[in-house]
């Protein structure tokens, strides 16, 4: 009851002209930096950041929040149209939305990802204001050792779901993760991989990386014809046309809320963040529905899932970074520097001492997720119009967006070699089915599954055990186990019933 | 193809497996050390494409063919890099559209020229004007 007369307040702070500008403007600048391929929400928040200096703390912390849920909405564009994800959460988007998008259902695509991306936003919001202290509590219990089998739960998940060759997906998640070991050391901070290079000091940036792979990489498929994007014939898409019938909300509202449910709560889960919410959510659904064998090929389920989960993390990941000062995601850490450049202490305190900003901006969260829907279905037919730009002009140009994108991120050419290499790595692993997304996936997850692995035996002082005396930790990894013994179980149950058959 | 990627994935898995052996350490101060994953999944990965390569030998052999317009945004990315240095880099993702439209996409000069225009004001005034990011500006100074 507290709570609910606290969002009331929330609501009425977030309501004021100034505010309500401050996330109109924030939604929009969100939109369009989450759908331009390269950029992604970290840079957007990140280059935002200064612009908002002068702001007072609750305006600029809630346009800054309207612009990183914006960006999830806007990120799932450019995954859907060109296949290039805006940000590491959308390339679960990217599998199916992509496919619809070659089958000329575009706009059923971008209609899915935006009502999914609305109602995983609403139950992560409302997961937020009414448990958030609570789960938050339940999020702090996951230390190392439960965060490092969370995560191999995810990574050995990722060979076996994508592609159609396991093995080929295994050898490109290793990949992934063994470029993930490139910098510095997490535990000891001594240089590991850097080849003498500074600028690989901090690692393969991911963005120049991921454009590279997912951007770069199209222009060769472009330049060679092989990938059409005048898909649509010459034909305009409407907002009508995109509209889903009675058969296909059937399909999508269930995976949409078991998918935003599942992303709600790993947002709540300090560090775990929107790409392990939407590849999980994607992994349970594919795994769930009817639909399973359509799943990467075209399934709305897929769009719906990714999406909705995506979102319902990226509003729930505000718990963990409000009352206990952790953040979720790289995005979540940039904003929590925010908070503590205005002067803020985020923290169990920041409830108690500064209840108009914390409510404030949970407030704005609810208006700006309906101002998110309404301008992002506005949007489709605009966005629809990319499509029927000529193949020959689209190359160049997003040649020239993989440049800027490469070249914004690391802030210098070193980015654009980065991107350049990836591409053409990409391009002939992809001729030669190898998946990409586990390389991209793995290479997200294996910093943080290191550190965690290492923490849990400095803990421990070298002894295993603490992996299986913990409840939560030994969950994770029977889970794991049989997820990776699935396959196996599956050939053996094969052959045992194919003499039956026969006979 | 196959082969060649499965033999290179290889000698990555390889190079990473025996830097983290004898390099970084597999297990310090009664933990894992910073060689910890490199060694293992540097050998997970040698396992693998050896998995695949003996696959590969099992299937038909295909020949490699690869285009030469392959070779079109590699050279176009490096002529850029070379030419930031002293246009800039709107000024050369400008004359790169164009050149790109007229001489690899044969479209008219007016038509190449406007995309190429066009191109450049959007990057300027996205990048530079609102996210206000440092662009090298070279002689123009745009």
């Amino acid at each position: 009851m507290e709570n609910f007369s606290f969002l009331l307040d929330g609501l009425m702070t977030a309501m004021s002209f100034q505010n309500l500008i401050a996330t109109v403007i924030g939604a929009i600048l969100g939109l369009i930096i989450g759908a331009m391929p390269g950029i992604g929400p970290v840079a957007g928040v990140a280059l935002l950041l200064p612009i908002t200096f002068k702001m007072e703390p609750t305006t600029a912390i809630i346009m800054l929040a309207a612009l990183y849920y914006a960006n999830m909405y806007g990120g799932s564009f450019s995954a859907i149209l060109l296949n290039i994800p805006g940000d590491s959460a959308a390339i679960m988007t990217g599998l199916d939305g992509h496919e619809l998008t070659t089958q000329g259902k575009a706009g059923k695509a971008l209609f899915t990802s935006n009502f999914s991306s609305f109602i995983g936003s609403f139950i992560g919001i409302i997961a937020l204001t009414i448990f958030g202290p609570l789960l938050a509590d339940v999020g702090i219990k996951f230390g190392p050792s439960e965060m490092a089998a969370l995560i191999l739960l995810a990574l050995t998940a990722i060979g076996w779901l994508l592609g159609e060759d396991p093995l080929k997906g295994l050898i490109s998640a290793g990949l992934g993760i063994l470029l993930a070991t490139v910098g510095v050391d997490p535990v000891s901070g001594l240089p590991r991989f850097s080849f003498g290079s500074v600028n690989l000091l901090s690692g393969i940036d991911f963005i120049p990386l991921v454009v590279g792979m997912f951007g770069f990489s199209q222009v060769f498929d472009m330049l060679l014809a092989k990938q059409d994007f005048s898909f649509m014939g010459g034909k305009r898409l409407t907002i009508r046309e995109s509209l889903l019938t009675k058969a296909e909300y059937k399909k999508i509202i269930p995976a949409t809320i078991r998918s935003s449910i599942i992303g709600t709560s790993v947002g709540i889960i300090p560090g775990v963040g929107g790409t392990v919410a939407s590849f999980l959510a994607y992994v349970f659904e594919k795994r769930v529905s009817k639909n399973k064998d359509n799943f990467g090929k075209g399934a709305l389920e897929g769009v719906a899932a990714a999406e909705a989960a995506n979102n319902g993390s990226a509003s729930s990941s505000f718990a963990p970074m409000l009352s206990l000062g952790i953040p979720s995601s790289a995005t979540s850490a940039v904003m929590l520097g925010g908070l503590m450049m205005w002067g803020l202490r985020p923290g169990p305190q920041l409830f108690r001492d500064n209840p108009d900003f914390v409510w404030g901006l949970i407030g704005s969260m609810y208006i700006g997720n309906v101002i998110c829907i309404i301008m992002s279905l506005a949007c489709i037919p605009f966005l629809m119009n990319i499509l029927m730009i000529p193949i020959g002009i689209m190359t160049p140009i997003v040649a020239v967006l993989c440049i800027v994108g490469a070249y914004t991120s690391a802030n210098s050419m070193f980015g654009v070699g980065v991107m350049v290499i990836a591409g053409i790595a990409a391009y002939f692993m992809q001729e030669n089915k190898f998946p990409l997304a586990p390389l991209l996936l793995a290479n997200v997850l294996t910093q943080r599954f290191e550190q965690s692995l290492r923490q849990s035996f400095e803990i421990s002082n070298g002894n295993p055990s603490i992996f299986i005396t913990k409840p939560i930790t030994l969950t994770l990894l029977v889970i794991t186990i049989l997820l990776t013994l699935t396959p196996v179980f599956k050939s053996l149950l094969k052959r045992l019933i194919k003499p039956k058959s026969v006979d | 193809m196959d082969r060649l990627i499965s033999l290179l994935c290889m000698l990555v898995g390889g190079f990473w497996a025996y830097k983290g052996l004898f390099t970084y350490g597999i297990w310090v101060d009664k933990g894992p050390g910073g060689g910890f994953l490199p060694v293992t999944i540097g050998g997970l990965v040698i396992i693998l494409c050896l998995a695949q390569l003996r696959r590969s030998f099992k299937a038909p052999y295909q020949k490699i063919h690869i285009s030469s317009r392959l070779l079109i945004p590699i050279i176009t990315c490096i002529a850029s890099v070379i030419l930031t240095e002293f246009l800039g880099l709107i000024v050369t993702m400008t004359l790169m559209t164009i050149f790109w439209l007229k001489i690899i996409e044969k479209y008219s000069l007016l038509k190449s020229t406007i995309t190429g225009v066009l191109t450049g004001v959007f990057l300027y005034g996205v990048f530079t004007v609102w996210l206000q990011v440092i662009f090298p500006k070279g002689f123009i100074g745009i």
